[in-house]
């Protein structure tokens, strides 16, 4: 396992790299100057020679690449344009809530979507195992958007019983800073009233976000259960006077969640994607929204900044769901 | 769990009193720093974080003293004496001082960024003594009082102590402030929320009816922002569309605003460009525009018409002057008589359908068709516009563009648009306009300190606009915003448009 693990880490290096290039190249294509974004709006030709001077900009676009990956490799991604922060330490700050997020909604997904998939799976053509077709239908096709405001509207406008947006509530004191996700780090120094309240915020969001994925887990996690139902070795298991339960859960399940596994992991890509929508109409402040801004302020370092960062995340889930197969399955083996 | 942990947060939904007055916005402020109050999200932050020497009282055009006890202008009106007030002092305890206002003037002038457009003819200040600074004019200027209720005065020692190579505090400054206006920084979290609590120690003191502690809020979505206001978790939220205000206007303890303000949108007609160089097809596009339709069904009645070329709150704006208007027979007899045949014509037009600019393009698309003109869309961001529009050969043929002007002289709208030095280079000439005679007229005008006089100069300025049109004016904005019936002071600032001004507004 472990040679297979550093190889795979091995093998990212050219992915990343690959990436890199290719980001470098496209935001370097977009219309408008990097120096006078930099150096304003007004700045004369003094000035912008200066910033290009600085930058490195005056320079051909292999050169700052190759500087570009220098200050990379010391972890230096840049400062960013519009804010004159570092593009790192504004990661720091915004990856967290992306992250709490993100795993709230696979939390959801997964202990939602499995046993849901499981439960029709074992009464295929059931009124319940109907109903939850056309629910899939619904969470798979409903846009983020629309189900955001829905949700909002319910249960904010309506019933007044969940924030409308935001991470925390105005008169909640954030606890202090260990992960930068406000559950975990409340959780860690026992501040009840601040993770109750943050649980409260993160609900809609995750909701939103979960409701596609569950459906597609419970979906996968369904057919695939069918189709074990169907193989000899749950016959066998019958036939040896298992309990029915102990067939569904012992000998169909683990098979069952080799592809559930793979719409996981693939979820994550999706995932970081929607969250730029969501996080804007929640107001939630992560990376999605640094994304946003970023794109629409022309802030180059910030694009490559956060491109990279999402590929990373995406290979190690990449990893992780392959980690995961070889747990599920003994047959597999990475050597 | 998962069920157990929804039903969980949904009955633990804390209630009680909010010790905060909390505003809605579409955005934040990218930085706090007070040089970028050109940006109305920064100028929102600045104007109660940081204090000028001058400003506005609210709610109107008339110029106060602010951190300033007095000024005296000479005789040529090219030096302006302030004198600082004694009990003013920055965040930090230390007194504002005449050393600090030419810091700031300094400073903008070496970054030549955000209020420097405005200030464009001072040329540097000098320290009389520890409460006297001179600040000097390359040439005399009327708009100079209303320029500089912007330029926020920040504290000298503080930005030269958090300095980055040489970025004169630019860095720092983003997510810290330095000012002595009559509230301080709580927290600042990017893209998210700005919390500002009273300065016990302002200089213009506090009366009985004041909030102690305000949150800005980022909500971009407008359904939310209503839900927000609504529900009671907001005092007050920016609007951006007439269904919203209308929707909003029959719930109880909700009240709708709208405010006229000075913001004017043109359309600008590339005057180098083949087809819009001659004078007639300029105008034939600017009586082809739908004014009507943009005022009334495009904006349910929240936007108004110009008086000639600025609007109605300006200085110098005559309500007798011409309003801009739709003709389409005249616009087809320009057309003609400029030697266009119908369906012969292809233009471009950039505008920002981020902003909610595209059915302005339609209109004018409409428009321009009843004139056998083609237009074509060229849906563009902000930044990106300017940056084309530092170039002739990057420049579209038409445009828009929106000034927020920072009071109301004329100067303001008129040389930012159609004086040729500002053409090109970041400047707002997006015509490309060049007219000697325009630009004379525009500079006695701008160095004119009789009121009367200058008005005079502007309307010949005005005329040979109408004449030449290198920009069509389109409307007014309306300033719609919606609040709990318990807030009052919220006026909109003429010369700060879209900003809240905290130090006016209470809760009752």
């Amino acid at each position: 396992m472990g040679p297979f693990v550093a190889r795979r880490l091995l093998q990212m290096v050219p992915v990343l790299l690959g990436v890199s290039i290719l980001t470098f190249a496209l935001t370097n294509l977009l219309p408008g100057d990097p120096a006078r974004a930099a150096a304003g709006r007004h700045a004369n030709a003094e000035q912008l020679e200066a910033v290009r001077d600085r930058l490195g900009l005056d320079r051909p676009l292999p050169v700052q690449y190759a500087m570009y990956m220098g200050r990379l490799l010391q972890g230096d991604l840049g400062t960013s344009l519009t804010s004159k922060q570092a593009v790192a330490e504004e990661l720091r700050l915004f990856f967290p809530a992306t992250l709490e997020l993100l795993l709230a909604t696979m939390v959801i997904a997964v202990s939602v979507g499995i046993p849901l998939g499981v439960f029709t799976a074992t009464r295929r053509g059931s009124w319940a195992d109907r109903a939850f077709l056309g629910f899939s239908y619904f969470g798979v096709g409903m846009p983020v958007f629309f189900m955001a405001l829905l949700l909002q509207i319910v249960f904010a406008g309506w019933l007044r019983v969940l924030p409308i947006a935001g991470r925390l509530g105005l008169e909640t004191v954030p606890p202090p800073t260990f992960t930068g996700m406000y559950t975990v780090d409340a959780l860690l120094v026992g501040q009840w009233t601040t993770l109750l309240d943050a649980l409260r915020h993160l609900l809609l969001p995750a909701l939103t976000l979960a409701m596609a994925g569950t459906s597609e887990v419970a979906r996968i996690t369904r057919r695939s259960m069918l189709q074990a139902l169907d193989q000899e070795y749950v016959r066998t298991a019958r036939a040896k006077g298992f309990p029915e339960r102990t067939v569904w859960l012992r000998h169909a399940l683990p098979n069952a969640l080799l592809p559930t596994t793979t719409v996981i992991g693939l979820q994550v890509a999706f995932l970081l994607g929607g969250t730029v929508l969501i996080e804007n109409l929640f107001s939630w402040g992560g990376l999605g929204t640094y994304a946003w801004t970023g794109i629409f302020r022309m802030d180059i370092p910030v694009i490559m900044g956060i491109t990279l960062i999402a590929t990373t995340v995406y290979l190690i889930v990449n990893l992780g769901v392959d980690l995961v197969y070889a747990r599920l399955d003994p047959r597999i083996r990475y050597e | 769990m998962t069920c157990a942990l929804f039903v969980t947060c949904l009955g633990c939904a804390p209630a009680g009193e909010r010790s905060h007055l909390v505003l809605l916005t579409e955005g934040i402020a990218p930085t706090m720093d007070p040089v970028m109050a050109t940006d109305s999200r920064v100028d929102n932050l600045a104007i109660n974080l940081y204090s000028a020497l001058v400003q506005y009282r609210p709610g109107t055009t008339e110029v106060r003293m602010d951190l300033a006890a007095s000024y005296e202008v000479s005789e040529d009106a090219r030096r302006y004496v302030f004198e600082v007030r004694e009990n003013a002092r920055f965040h930090d305890g230390k007194p504002v001082l005449a050393e600090d206002v030419k810091f700031s003037i300094d400073r903008m002038l070496t970054l030549r960024i955000g209020v420097w457009r405005y200030l464009t003819p001072v040329s540097g200040a000098e320290v009389l003594d520890t409460r006297r600074v001179a600040i000097d004019l390359h040439e005399p200027f009327a708009g100079f009082l209303g320029a500089m209720t912007r330029l926020y005065i920040a504290n000298a020692d503080l930005i030269r102590a958090n300095e980055y190579e040489g970025d004169l505090g630019q860095r720092w400054l983003q997510n810290h402030t330095a000012g002595a206006g009559p509230y301080r920084l709580v927290s600042f979290q990017p893209e998210q929320q700005v919390t500002v609590e009273r300065n016990p120690g302002y200089h213009l003191g506090w009366g009985p009816r004041h909030v102690d502690r305000a949150v800005f809020r980022v909500i971009r979505e407008e359904v939310a922002r209503r839900i927000a206001l609504v529900t009671g978790d907001a005092d007050w939220i920016f609007v951006s569309s007439a269904d919203t205000l209308q929707a909003l206007a029959g719930e109880p303890g909700v009240r709708v605003n709208r405010d006229l303000t000075l913001n004017q949108l043109y359309f600008a007609f590339n005057t180098q460009s083949e087809h819009l160089g001659d004078a007639r097809v300029r105008r034939a596009l600017a009586l082809a525009y739908d004014y009507e339709g943009h005022i009334e069904h495009l904006m349910g009645g929240n936007a108004a018409q110009a008086h000639g070329v600025l609007p109605a709150g300006a200085e110098c704006a005559s309500p007798d002057a011409p309003r801009p208007r739709t003709d389409l027979d005249a616009a087809r007899r320009l057309v003609a008589s400029a030697g266009i045949r119908p369906g012969e014509v292809e233009l471009t037009m950039a505008f920002e359908g981020t902003t909610g600019e595209t059915p302005f393009f339609e209109i004018m698309r409409a428009g321009a068709a009843q004139l056998g003109i083609r237009l074509n869309a060229v849906d563009i961001e902000w930044d990106a516009k300017v940056e084309n529009y530092t170039r002739l050969e990057t420049s579209t043929d038409m445009g828009t563009i929106w000034i927020f002007a920072p009071g109301p002289e004329a100067h303001h709208y008129m040389h930012s648009l159609v004086h040729s030095s500002q053409a090109g280079d970041g400047g707002d000439n997006f015509a490309w306009y060049e007219n000697a005679a325009m630009d004379e007229l525009l500079d006695t005008a701008a160095a004119e300190l009789d009121g009367e006089r200058r008005c005079e100069l502007y309307r010949e300025a005005e005329a040979l606009w109408l004449e030449e049109m290198p920009f069509a004016v389109g409307v007014t904005m309306v300033g719609l915003s919606a609040q709990r019936d318990d807030l009052h002071g919220s006026a909109v600032s003429l010369g700060h448009p879209l900003t809240q001004n905290l130090y006016a507004m209470w809760k009752e």
